[in-house]
Order: structure tokens, then C-alpha cells, then sequence
């Protein structure tokens, strides 16, 4: 089984995330009928499926992204989705309602101007100078949100939202996220053979049948979907769509299909055990995860830089 | 089996590349198109795997190609574009088995015809020794060699190469050549952009000269590719010199 070892890293993070917290809860005590089996059913379980789900949405787009930009840089960041949702959720907090729908408004609109500004004839430049306009656009315009919000409550709130948190979620967050989060990493499953394509170039890659028009919007659907319900339920998780596919890539070789699915378990497993840790490091609050992210996932891009640095030389 | 164009324009901004092509080409032999740099060849052969817009007709066996599929457009045209190494460093079998995505269903792994194709191509090319190895630890000849393995993979009725034997050492050059005049003596038909003249006289059963986006010559290699025509084309003399049964075309400076 070629994805044994995946699964299995899969699972570990998975139990671990279950099991690990302030309260440490072992496995006879899943189902028990008090405080801990509470805790089990009604914060850890959701908590742990929303960081897989989560996790393997970022570790797909990252992977499909970096196929299809045939560039190793590229993230869910570089295409303005995640900061568009970030946004239309922003908006939703400072109006005082749910930043759910509102960030998934946002991501829609970005995949709809992505696909617009794109076009029939751009190729990959004009999707990532696209993204990267509506990147720019909506990190001011939130800014600008923060800056004139009256109510210091409310911007503490967003600036917590923003830092991304899988902290008090429930199982109702799960059930709206999920599907938009399946919908958008199917799609994404169904360009690997067109990404394998394109590493000969566009025009060969054309040439093999590979309609780039279509793969431009599936593309831009699936990661809008993915990551804009990721962003919509847990606020912006940076790092994971980077690095995940990099780490994947040492295992599986470097072609764009072969790294899709590691990178859904890589992803999920890398999102649990850094949640996992957020919640072990001790004091009273918790620290965000996507502060943890980062701080976990530099030092390690920087490592991983390196080797693949020494061994170009 | 035929291909042919018929009045074929292509613009490119606000320049016409090619101004009104005819030309039909033979399968099972190799054609050599020829021509300055900027004289249309290479949005000649766009044209033919339908890679640009263009006015006028492409036309393979007696169909528009703009009606043919795209998957058995693949299928039946293989196109090697110009240089370009792959943008992942991924193995030699991996990069030849691209030639077969055209056959494959959406989801289906590589089944035995697959792999059966993929080690003809690597025989042919003789590369079968480099199959484990990625691409960046091959040299320039094993590369190029490589990507037509690719395109042979697909086992297309008609080859495409955009100037195959850019960075080739000459015994590399005669090599490539080689592979194409066998693919095209096994019946496949062969379209290249050479700017190598006297290998374009030692392979080309047909030449085709291009010049400011026009076609000024197109024919059998012995009547076109002429010391007047390729003065006409490139604006410097030429001379051909034959040695025993090779012929080569010398520059005049």
C-alpha cells in the first residue's frame, strides 16, 4: 500500500490531537459518562476532524498551486483566497454577525475575479498577478476595518479571528464546513493529471489535451472552496499549503499527482499536532494556532531550504 | 493520410507571423522547415497542433482539426515545443510516460500497453538505461533525447519538433536525426523547424523555406533547398557541396 506510511502519520496525529491538552484523556475515557468523555465528544472530536479537514485542505491547494504555477513559492495565500475570506469574515465580526458565510462571500468573489481577470488566453501569470492584487486589496481594506472599529472588543476579536484558532469549535462547525471543504479538494483531485502535464510547459502541456482555460477555473473553484471554508471556520492558518508539499515531495518524488494525496494526510497530521502543541504550552489562554504555525513552520522551511540548496550545488 | 493548411494566417499582436500558408504535408516522411529567425516557423507548426487562433484552415485527413476532439487531437499529434527543461525534476520514466496521458482515462493508472509504449520509446531513443534516473543528473544530449522519447511514447501518427537539436553535439545531432528518419520510415509523418541546413538536406524528404511569414519554397528537399532559395530566405550566399552521398550547405561570409 503506497500511502501506508501516510495514513499511519495520519492516525498518530489524529490520536494524539484526541488525547493531548490540558486535561489529558486516555482512550477508556472516550465514552465514559463524565467530565472528560464531555469534553471528548463535545470539544475534542470536532476540534480534531475540523484540524484534519483543515489541514488537508491547505496541504492540497498548496500542492495543486505549486503544480500548476510550476513554482515552488506558491501557497492559498499567493491566489488572494485566504485573504478575501479573511475579509468577508472581518466584516461579518465587525457588524457583530457570524464570519462564516461572510468569509466564504469573500472567497467566491475572489475565485469569480480570479477567473475574470485570468481570461480564456492568460496563462499562469495573469492568475498569480490576479492573486496578488487581491491579496494586497484586502489586507488594506482590512487594516482599514481595524483601524476605524469604535469598539476595542470587536477588534480584539478580529485580530484573534485573523490569527487563526480551532479553539471552542463544535461539531456544528464542522457539519457547514465540511462539504464546501470536500466539494473544493475533489475538485482539486481531478486536475493531477493536467498539473503532470503542464510540467512539460504550457504548450506541450496543451498539446497532450490539457484545456487551460478549464483547469484555471477548476482550480481557482477548489481552492476557493477549500481554503475559503478553512479560513471561514478557523481564520487564517498560514505555512501549511508551503511547506507541506516540499516535506511531501523528499518522499514521493517530485511529480505534481504523486504529491496531491500525501499532502491531504501531511497537511491534516501537521495541522493536529500543531494544535495539539498550542494547547499543551502552558498558561491560561491558549496560543493562536496560526502564531504556532508560523513559528513552528520558518525554522523548518529554513532547514528544508537548505538542503535543497546543498544538493542543487 | 494528409495535413495540410490552406491560406493559413497567424497574428501576434499587431505582426502578421504567417501570411497566407498552403502547404500539405506527406506522412511517413520527414518534412524540414526551414527559414530566418522570425519568419513564422514556429506559429506555422502551432498552427498544426492548434496551439494559436488563426485565419484560413488547418485540415488533418479531410477535417477541420478545430472539429477533431481534443483527446484524439492528442492522441494523434504529438508536439515537442522548443527547449524548456521540466519544471519538476521528476524520472526519466515518469517524463516519457507523459506522452501517454492522451491514452488514459481520467483516473486510470498506467496499464501494460502504457508501459509497453514507454519502453519502446526508451529503446528507440536508447535511453533505457537512464529510466530511474531524474532529469536534472542527465546531460543536454540525454535530455533532449529523452523528451522525444516523450513524444514517441504517445506513438503520434505525426510528430512535431520545434528545432530539436538546439545544444546538440554533432554525433548527439546525427543521433536525433536518426530517431526521427526511423520514426518517419516506420510510417509516422514528421513535421521539424531544423536551422541546421545540411541536416536538413541529409534527412528531409520535403523542405519547406520560410521568409517574413510566407512560404517561398515547398517541395521535394533536392528542388528547394537551393543555394536561390535560401539566399532569397536569409539574405547571404550559400553554396552545396556534395561529399560522396552527403551534402552539405555552406554558409558563404
Amino acid at each position: 500500500m503506497k500511502h501506508f506510511s501516510g495514513v499511519l502519520v495520519l492516525m498518530a496525529a489524529f490520536f494524539l490531537s484526541l488525547v493531548a491538552g490540558k486535561v489529558w484523556i486516555a482512550p477508556i475515557d472516550w465514552f465514559a459518562d463524565n467530565a472528560n468523555g464531555w469534553i471528548m465528544a463535545e470539544l475534542r472530536l470536532p476540534r480534531a476532524i475540523l484540524g484534519a479537514c483543515i489541514g488537508a485542505s491547505l496541504g492540497v491547494s498548496g500542492a495543486v498551486l505549486q503544480g500548476y504555477l510550476r513554482n515552488p513559492l506558491a501557497d492559498p495565500s499567493v491566489v488572494g483566497v485566504s485573504s478575501t475570506a479573511a475579509l468577508g469574515g472581518v466584516i461579518a465580526i465587525s457588524l457583530g454577525l457570524s464570519p462564516f458565510p461572510f468569509a466564504m462571500i469573500g472567497a467566491a468573489s475572489a475565485v469569480i475575479i480570479l477567473i475574470l481577470m485570468a481570461g480564456r488566453s492568460g496563462g499562469p501569470l495573469g492568475f498569480i498577478l490576479a492573486g496578488m492584487v487581491l491579496a494586497t486589496l484586502s489586507g488594506s481594506l482590512t487594516a482599514f476595518l481595524i483601524s476605524i472599529s469604535s469598539n476595542p472588543f470587536a477588534t480584539s476579536e478580529i485580530i484573534a479571528w485573523m490569527m487563526g484558532a480551532l479553539t471552542d469549535r463544535v461539531m456544528d462547525d464542522v457539519i457547514v464546513a465540511l462539504p464546501f471543504m470536500v466539494l473544493g479538494v475533489a475538485a482539486l483531485f481531478t486536475t493531477a493529471r493536467s498539473l503532470d502535464a503542464l510540467t512539460l510547459g504550457e504548450d506541450a502541456a496543451r498539446s497532450l489535451g490539457v484545456d487551460p482555460f478549464r483547469l484555471q477555473w477548476v482550480i481557482a473553484l477548489g481552492v476557493g472552496l477549500a481554503v475559503g471554508a478553512s479560513v471561514a471556520v478557523s481564520g487564517v492558518v498560514g505555512f501549511v499549503g508551503l511547506i507541506v508539499p516540499h516535506i511531501v515531495r523528499v518522499f514521493v518524488g517530485e511529480r505534481p499527482s504523486a504529491t496531491l494525496l500525501p499532502s491531504a494526510f501531511g497537511g491534516a497530521a501537521l495541522v493536529l499536532v500543531a494544535d495539539s502543541l498550542v494547547r499543551l504550552i502552558p498558561g491560561a489562554g491558549e496560543v493562536r494556532l496560526g502564531i504556532a504555525m508560523a513559528v513552528l513552520g520558518a525554522p523548518f522551511f529554513f532547514l528544508l531550504l537548505g538542503r535543497i540548496r546543498s544538493r542543487a550545488i | 493520410m494528409t495535413f495540410s493548411v490552406h491560406n493559413l494566417s497567424v497574428t501576434l499582436g499587431k505582426s502578421l507571423a504567417v501570411d497566407g500558408a498552403t502547404v500539405t504535408f506527406r506522412h511517413g516522411k520527414v518534412t524540414a522547415i526551414i527559414g530566418p529567425n522570425g519568419a513564422g516557423k514556429t506559429s506555422l507548426i502551432r498552427a498544426l497542433v492548434g496551439l494559436v487562433t488563426h485565419s484560413g484552415s488547418v485540415v488533418l485527413d479531410g477535417h477541420a482539426l478545430s472539429t477533431i476532439p481534443v483527446s484524439e487531437k492528442a492522441r494523434r499529434i504529438g508536439y515537442l515545443p522548443q527547449n524548456g527543461s521540466p519544471a519538476w525534476n521528476v524520472s526519466v520514466r515518469e517524463l516519457v510516460g507523459l506522452g501517454r496521458l492522451p491514452h488514459r482515462n481520467r483516473f486510470a493508472a498506467l496499464n501494460t500497453g502504457d508501459h509497453a509504449a514507454i519502453d519502446d520509446a526508451l529503446h528507440a531513443t536508447d535511453t533505457v538505461h537512464l529510466a530511474d534516473r531524474t532529469i536534472d543528473t542527465l546531460s543536454g544530449g540525454e535530455q533532449a533525447r529523452v523528451k522525444i522519447a516523450r513524444v514517441l511514447a504517445g506513438n503520434p501518427e505525426w510528430l512535431i519538433a520545434d528545432e530539436p537539436l538546439t545544444n546538440l553535439d554533432p554525433p548527439h545531432q546525427r543521433d536525433v536525426l536518426a530517431l526521427f528518419r526511423a520514426a518517419a520510415d516506420a510510417g509516422q509523418g514528421v513535421i521539424i523547424i531544423l536551422h541546421q541546413l545540411s541536416a536538413a538536406a541529409r534527412i528531409a524528404d520535403d523542405v519547406i523555406v520560410m521568409k517574413a511569414g510566407r512560404i517561398i519554397a515547398a517541395g521535394p528537399t533536392d528542388q528547394t533547398l537551393t543555394p536561390e532559395a535560401l539566399e532569397d530566405a536569409f539574405g547571404m550566399a550559400f553554396e552545396r557541396v556534395a561529399h560522396g552521398k552527403q551534402v552539405a550547405i555552406l554558409p558563404l561570409a
